[in-house]
């Protein structure tokens, strides 16, 4: 009995101990980034504060809406993982809801935006004043940097081979009654 | 509470006695060990990885519109075996469209639908429609131009359906975005209806035993044997789709543009595209359910209690015209123009 109950507690003492850890991991994963506003027009400048990216990490900051995605520029982060900067949203972004998106390390964040059409003067190129020119539709994907450390390789390949083993195993397990 | 000095040593603790495998050990016919006899397990093995994945992705996959086609880039360029998952989630799906429909032409084949077995195939029949619906679903989430276009279509087919299709539309409900509603359904309620279906198509299997033609033996082999060679099929598809997914990974078009229809479904819709064409966007919100229904209807129009050389030779007919049309369908949507059939 005095067995178990110790069994128990050393199981529970692991589960604790791992939750602790655990938690304290989870608790690093906490990017964020605060806009100087909501909502701007096409060509106006923007603040971008942001923390939690990565200590010196380089931090990308993107406009994603559903006419694409934009990348606004790259930027250092500090010692501390915050980074503060100006960019400038395109002139010829449409109006619509988008997203700013800074990536910094393995960490990413995201802040709703809108923005309104361009006022006076600002022109996408070969389009009328405010008019943004129209993106075409394609069928043809997109080209992606796909994530593909050695790592992830062989953990891939890994598992192929596992599960090829564990396949020819099983097939050729006795199947005397048990 | 010790133990009394004469008492039996307490026996040791054994994962055998929990798991039961004896359980296992029950008779099947020798037949069931024929290859086209595990396409219905592998059809699970595949909808297994599928949710697999789908469980990771759901995790990070944004079901906003304006946020789905940004995270799944994130999902393939950053995420941790991002895009090793997704590529699995795309190939696991087609491995099971695939594997469902060789397990029914199989048992179309022997005639396995005919009573009492008659609810196992309409929960078959209901599962294959399911796969169909969640495949649908799937294609429509990362919300570029192939999946816009595949939205489109739903809606033009929806609103074809008048006040039946208003579910499918935007018209439901103002608060919530259909991409959103969309994938509500693909991770909920569709997995459950999946489930139950599966759940009692292996429990009618069970009861009811594996169907054998008159004068084939029932008894030979033990489901134990049938289940490790179940085990070694499935493991070996795993590492099939595992290596193809990181050979072959998934790819993502451009976010949508409106008011263009310049792309084709994927190859388990591409039969439909055909019929598109051929008799525009109207027909498929008839054909498809159509083709269901003559599924359902298949063991109330064969009513027989035995077989048949006869009706053996009609289905083995039936059956290869099914697929000479599903394929010269497929081949004739991919090789036609690029149509416009919204009006978008």
């Amino acid at each position: 009995m005095l067995g178990t109950v110790k069994r128990i507690v050393v199981v529970l003492g692991i589960a604790a101990l791992a939750g602790v850890f655990g938690a304290r991991a989870a608790g690093g994963h906490g990017a964020v980034i605060r806009l100087g506003a909501q909502a701007v027009s096409a060509g106006d400048s923007l603040a971008v504060t942001g923390e939690g990216l990565g200590v010196r990490a380089k931090i990308m900051l993107a406009l994603e809406g559903a006419a694409g995605r934009k990348v606004l520029g790259t930027f250092q982060g500090d010692a501390h993982g915050r980074f503060e900067t100006v960019v400038v949203i395109p002139a010829e972004t449409p109006a619509g809801a988008y997203r700013i998106v800074a990536e910094g390390g393995d960490e990413r964040a995201t802040e709703d935006l809108l923005v309104s059409a361009a006022v006076g003067g600002e022109r996408a190129q070969g389009s009328p004043a405010g008019v943004p020119e129209a993106p075409e539709a394609t069928a043809e994907e997109m080209r992606l940097d796909r994530r593909r450390s050695t790592a992830e390789s062989g953990i891939a390949w890994g598992l192929v081979g596992t599960l090829v083993i564990v396949g020819a195993w099983l097939a050729r397990r006795p199947t005397r009654p048990s | 509470m010790g133990a009394m000095p004469n008492s039996p040593k307490p026996r040791a603790w054994r994962l055998r006695d929990r798991l039961a495998p004896a359980a296992l050990e029950y008779e099947i016919p020798p037949v069931a060990t024929r290859l086209p006899y595990f396409l219905g397990a592998l059809t699970l093995t595949s909808i297994a990885i599928a949710t697999a994945t789908g469980i990771y992705l759901s995790q990070l996959y944004d079901p906003s519109p304006i946020g789905a086609h940004g995270s799944v880039i994130y999902i393939v360029e950053r995420a941790l075996l991002g895009d090793l998952a997704r590529s699995l989630h795309w190939w696991s799906a087609q491995a099971a469209i695939l594997a469902v429909l060789f397990h029914l032409s199989w048992v179309f084949y022997r005639g396995s639908y005919r009573a009492p077995r008659e609810l196992t195939w309409w929960a078959g029949a209901g599962m294959l429609g399911c796969l169909f619906f969640l495949f649908f679903t799937g294609t429509t989430l990362p919300n570029d131009q192939e999946g816009f276009e595949a939205l489109a279509h739903n809606l033009a087919a929806a609103e074809s359906l008048g006040a039946l299709g208003v579910f499918m539309t935007d018209r439901f409900t103002p608060s919530a975005p259909l991409l959103a509603r969309i994938y509500a359904l693909h991770v909920s309620a569709l997995p459950l209806v999946l489930l139950a279906l599966l759940g009692l198509h292996l429990y009618l299997i069970r009861y009811l035993g594996i169907h054998t033609r008159d004068g084939e033996p029932t008894q030979g082999t033990t489901f134990r044997r049938h289940f490790l060679r179940i085990g070694a099929y499935a493991a070996w598809l795993a590492a099939g789709l595992v290596a193809l997914a990181f050979v072959v990974p998934r790819g993502l078009g451009h976010p949508a543009v409106q008011g263009m229809e310049v792309t084709k479904p994927p190859l388990p819709f591409l039969w439909i595209v055909a019929i598109e064409n051929g008799l525009g966007i109207g027909a498929l919100a008839v054909v498809v359910p159509l083709v269901f229904v003559a599924l359902l209807l298949v063991p109330l129009v064969d009513r027989r209690r035995t077989d048949s050389v006869r009706g053996r030779r009609l289905r083995v007919i039936l059956i290869a015209l099914g697929w000479t049309v599903l394929i010269a369908l497929t081949v004739a949507a991919w090789l036609a123009p690029q149509q416009q059939h919204l009006g978008m």
